[in-house]
C-alpha cells in the first residue's frame, strides 16, 4: 500500500511537480448553498491552495452541471493541468460525469480523483464549522497527495481470438452454440459423452412440452447440425492455459483448441442416494433417474408407487433446493397415470416449490399428495412406507411396489474439474459462482469465461436455455469487438525478487498470473495485464515483496496517510 | 485515527451514514482504497509508525468482494499484523477490522462502534514516537 513500484515499460506521465511546476487542479464544489452552510469555504479554498502540489483551485456552486463544468474545465485546460481532484460529492454519483466531461479538456480519466467532503465530512460531523472544515481539508489534501503521485494508467489491449469454446454439450451448451452460430460467430462444442443432449438424454419426457427426451434432443441436435458448429464428442478438457482472448484448451484426446472466450456448460449430475431410505438395500427403492430410465424403456414401473421428494436435499449436507425434482416427479406421475390409469401414486413432499408445473393436473388425475416434515421423515419398510402426514395430522402406512427418491442435482464431475482448471470459485457444494449475481450474471470470475445452466445452480430446461442465450450474448460481445482495451491497473511482479513459489498464482482468482519457467530454468510469476483487476491480493500474499501495485493502480494510500499525518 | 475503507461496500456505507444522520468524531479520517486485498502487514505497520493511534480497516464481506477474495486476504493480514503489534508493544486492539456486506449505514455504525469499544479496552496504542518521521515511500519491504 505504502509502496510505489516502477511501472514497468511503456509511456506514462511523470509525477506532478516533477518538472518544478504543478499540474494538479482542484475543483471545489459548493453544492449550491449546502456546503457553505456547513463549512467555511473560504478557509478551505485557502488551505487547499496553500499546498504546493496544487496549481489552481476553481470553485462553483454546481460544477456537476454541464455549463459550469465546461467553464471550469476550460480554466483548467488553459493552465495545461493534467490531473484534477474534485472536492465535493461522492465518486459513485459523479465519477463518470466528471471523468467523461474532463476528458474533453485533455484530462485523462485515470487522473481524476474525488474527495467526498460532503458525505464524509460536512454531513456526518456535528463538531461545528471549524472541525468540519479541518476534516474536509484533510480529505482533500490526502487526495491531492495521492493524485500527485499517481501515474497515468497505461492502456492495455489484447486480441480476442474469434472462437468461443463451449464445454459441455447439454441443452445449455447446444443452445449457446446455436445462438453464437446464428450471430455468425465461430463456436466449438466439446462434449464428454458420445452424443450431445446431456442430462436430458437420461430423462423420459421433458417439461413443459411432454415430448419424449429422444424427440426433444433429436430436434435440438438437428438444429445444432444445421448451425454448422464444430462438435467434438467423446472427450473433455484436461488443461487450460492463457487468458481472455487467448485460451488454449488441451483435450483428453490430445487435440488442442485455441479460443478467445469459453462458455462453461458442464452441468450437474443427479445424486446417487446411497444409504437414503433403503436405497441400495431394497431393490424396490430407486432414484428418480432410475424411474426415468424404466419409463423411457417402456417398462412397467408397478401399480403402487410412492415418491419421496427432497431425498438428499433441503437438509444437511445439501440444504439447497434442487429446483427441478418437483416438476420431474409431477411430470412422471402424469405420464404414469396416462399410461396406467389404475396406478396408485402417492407423493410425499415437504411442500411443492412454486415452480412445480402441472401440480393441479396431477391432483385431478388422482395423484395423492401428503406432506412430511423433515423432523419426522418417512420410514421405508420391506413393502410399506410409514409416514406422518402433516396436513391430515395422521400416520399413514402405504404399501408399495416401487419407492422413487427425488434426488437433487449435484455438480457434475466435469464441473468440478473445470472449476479447478479455470480457477473459478465455487460455492460450498461445488457449483460455480458468479462474481456478482445481479451485476455480472453468467460470468465467471476470470475474464472471458462465462457459465450457464446447471454448472452454477440446478436449473430446469427453460432456465438453462435463457442462461445459455445470456452467456452466448456476453461471449459474443467480446468476439465481435475482436479486441479488449482497458486502462490497466495491473500489478507488477519484480522478476529479480520473485522466487516462483506460486502463492500469488494460487490466490489470484482472475487467472492474471502466469507461472512460467524462464530462460534460466527458474519459475517466475508474471502478471497478465489484461486479466488483472489490480485488487492487490498478490501483493499481500507475496512473501518476497516482489508483487506490487503501481502508482497507476491507485496504490496511493501511503502518500495519502503522509499528507494526513503532516496536516 | 484513520479508517482504511474499500471503495465498494464500506465507503458506500460511510456515505450512506451521512445521509442517515450518523455522526462521529471528525478526528477520524478516511482513506479510500480500491480493495483491501492489497493491504499488507508492512503497510499497516507503517501507519502506526507514522503516529496514528488507531486504524480501522473496512473490507467487504465474504461473497461481496468486488474482486472475489480481497476481504479474505485482508482478514488474514490483519490477524498477522495484530500479532506483530503485540510483540512491538502496541495493543493489537488498536487495529480493527470489519467486513461490510450491504453498504448500509447501520452496518458501518456497528463496525465503528465495536471498533471504538475494542480500541478503548485496548488502551492507547502507544504510537511509536520515534517512527513519526516520514517513512520513505518507494523503498521495498
Amino acid at each position: 500500500m505504502a509502496r510505489k513500484a516502477s511501472c514497468g515499460k511503456g509511456s506514462r506521465s511523470g509525477k506532478a511537480g516533477k518538472a518544478g511546476r504543478s499540474t494538479l487542479g482542484v475543483i471545489l464544489c459548493e453544492c449550491g448553498r449546502e456546503l457553505g452552510r456547513l463549512l467555511d469555504l473560504e478557509r478551505l479554498a485557502r488551505g487547499i491552495k496553500a499546498d504546493p502540489r496544487v496549481a489552481l483551485v476553481v470553485r462553483g456552486p454546481y460544477p456537476c452541471s454541464r455549463s459550469e463544468i465546461e467553464k471550469l474545465g476550460g480554466a483548467l485546460a488553459k493552465r495545461k493541468l493534467d490531473r484534477v481532484v474534485v472536492a465535493g460529492c461522492s465518486e459513485r454519483l459523479f465519477g463518470r460525469l466528471f471523468r467523461t466531461e474532463l476528458a474533453g479538456f485533455g484530462i485523462d480519466p485515470s487522473l481524476v480523483d474525488f474527495a467526498d467532503i460532503k458525505n464524509l465530512s460536512s454531513l456526518i460531523h456535528k463538531g461545528g464549522r471549524a472541525a468540519v472544515t479541518g476534516k474536509a481539508l484533510g480529505l482533500v489534501r490526502a487526495m491531492v497527495a495521492g493524485l500527485a503521485a499517481a501515474a497515468r494508467a497505461e492502456t492495455v489491449e489484447t486480441e480476442i481470438k474469434p472462437v468461443c469454446a463451449i464445454i459441455g454439450g447439454g441443452i445449455t451448451g447446444v443452445t449457446a452454440a446455436v445462438a453464437l452460430a446464428a450471430r455468425g460467430a465461430k463456436a466449438i462444442l466439446v462434449e464428454r459423452r458420445d452424443a450431445v443432449g446431456g442430462l436430458v438424454r437420461d430423462l423420459n419426457v421433458v417439461y413443459p412440452s411432454y415430448l419424449t427426451s429422444g424427440e426433444y434432443v433429436e430436434a435440438r441436435r438437428r438444429e445444432l447440425e444445421a448451425s454448422g458448429v464444430e462438435v467434438i464428442t467423446g472427450t473433455y478438457p484436461v488443461a487450460v492455459k492463457g487468458h481472455v482472448g487467448d485460451f488454449e484448451i488441451e483435450l483428453a484426446n490430445g487435440a488442442k483448441i485455441s479460443a478467445g472466450t469459453i462458455i462453461v456448460a458442464t452441468g450437474a449430475s443427479p445424486l446417487v442416494p446411497e444409504g437414503l431410505f433403503g436405497y441400495g438395500d431394497n431393490s424396490r427403492v430407486v432414484s428418480q433417474m432410475d424411474l426415468e430410465a424404466t419409463l423411457s424403456r417402456g417398462e412397467d414401473p408397478g401399480r403402487a408407487i410412492v415418491m419421496i421428494q427432497c431425498a438428499g436435499s433441503r437438509n444437511e449436507p445439501r440444504p439447497y433446493c434442487s429446483r427441478v425434482c418437483c416438476t420431474a416427479s409431477i411430470v412422471n406421475t402424469i405420464f404414469i397415470k396416462q399410461k396406467y390409469p389404475d396406478a396408485k401414486i402417492t407423493v410425499l413432499s415437504r411442500g411443492f416449490a412454486e415452480y412445480a408445473g402441472d401440480l393441479d393436473k396431477a391432483r385431478q388425475m388422482g395423484v395423492e399428495i401428503l406432506r412430511y416434515s423433515p423432523a419426522r421423515p418417512p420410514v421405508v419398510r420391506e413393502r410399506t412406507v410409514e409416514v406422518y402426514d402433516e396436513i391430515s395430522e395422521m400416520e399413514a402406512r402405504i404399501p408399495f411396489d416401487l419407492v422413487v427418491l427425488a434426488v437433487p442435482l449435484v455438480p457434475s464431475e466435469s464441473t468440478r474439474e473445470l472449476a479447478q482448471m479455470l480457477k473459478m470459485p465455487t460455492d460450498s457444494f461445488g457449483f460455480v459462482m458468479e462474481p456478482h449475481l445481479k451485476i455480472r450474471p453468467e460470468e465467471a470470475v476470470p475474464r472471458g469465461i462465462f457459465v450457464a445452466g446447471c454448472a452454477h445452480w440446478p436449473s430446469n430446461i427453460t432456465e438453462s436455455i435463457v442462461q445459455a442465450y445470456s452467456a452466448a450474448s456476453r461471449a459474443f460481445d467480446l468476439l465481435k469487438a475482436g479486441k479488449l482495451t482497458r486502462a490497466s491497473t495491473a500489478a507488477v511482479i519484480d522478476r529479480d525478487h520473485c522466487r516462483g513459489c506460486g502463492l500469488c498464482a494460487e490466490a489470484c482468482r482472475h487467472g492474471a498470473i502466469d507461472l512460467a519457467v524462464a530462460e534460466d530454468g527458474l519459475k517466475r510469476a508474471e502478471v497478465v495485464a489484461i486479466a488483472c483487476t489490480g485488487c492487490g491480493v498478490c501483493v499481500s500474499v507475496c512473501p518476497s515483496g516482489a508483487a506490487t501495485l503501481t502508482a497507476a493502480s491507485s496504490d496511493r494510500a501511503g502518500e495519502m496517510i503522509d499528507a494526513l499525518t503532516e496536516a | 485515527m484513520a479508517v482504511i475503507a474499500c471503495k465498494w461496500h464500506p465507503l458506500t456505507a460511510m456515505e450512506n451514514a451521512a445521509k442517515d444522520g450518523f455522526s462521529y468524531d471528525p478526528g477520524i479520517t478516511i482513506v479510500p482504497i480500491k480493495c483491501t486485498g492489497a493491504v499488507t502487514v508492512a503497510s499497516l505497520l507503517k501507519l502506526f509508525a507514522k503516529g496514528l493511534d488507531g486504524v480501522l480497516v473496512l473490507g467487504c464481506a465474504e461473497g461481496d468482494c468486488h474482486y472475489y477474495n480481497g476481504g479474505d486476504r485482508c482478514e488474514a493480514i490483519v490477524e498477522e499484523t495484530r500479532e506483530i503489534l503485540e510483540i512491538s508493544g502496541i495493543r493489537g486492539g488498536a487495529l480493527g477490522f470489519s467486513r461490510i456486506a450491504n453498504s448500509t449505514s447501520a452496518e458501518f455504525g456497528e463496525a465503528l462502534k465495536s471498533y471504538l469499544r475494542q480500541f478503548k479496552s485496548a488502551g492507547t496504542a502507544g504510537a511509536v514516537k520515534a517512527g513519526r518521521k516520514r517513512v520513505a515511500s518507494g523503498s521495498g519491504r
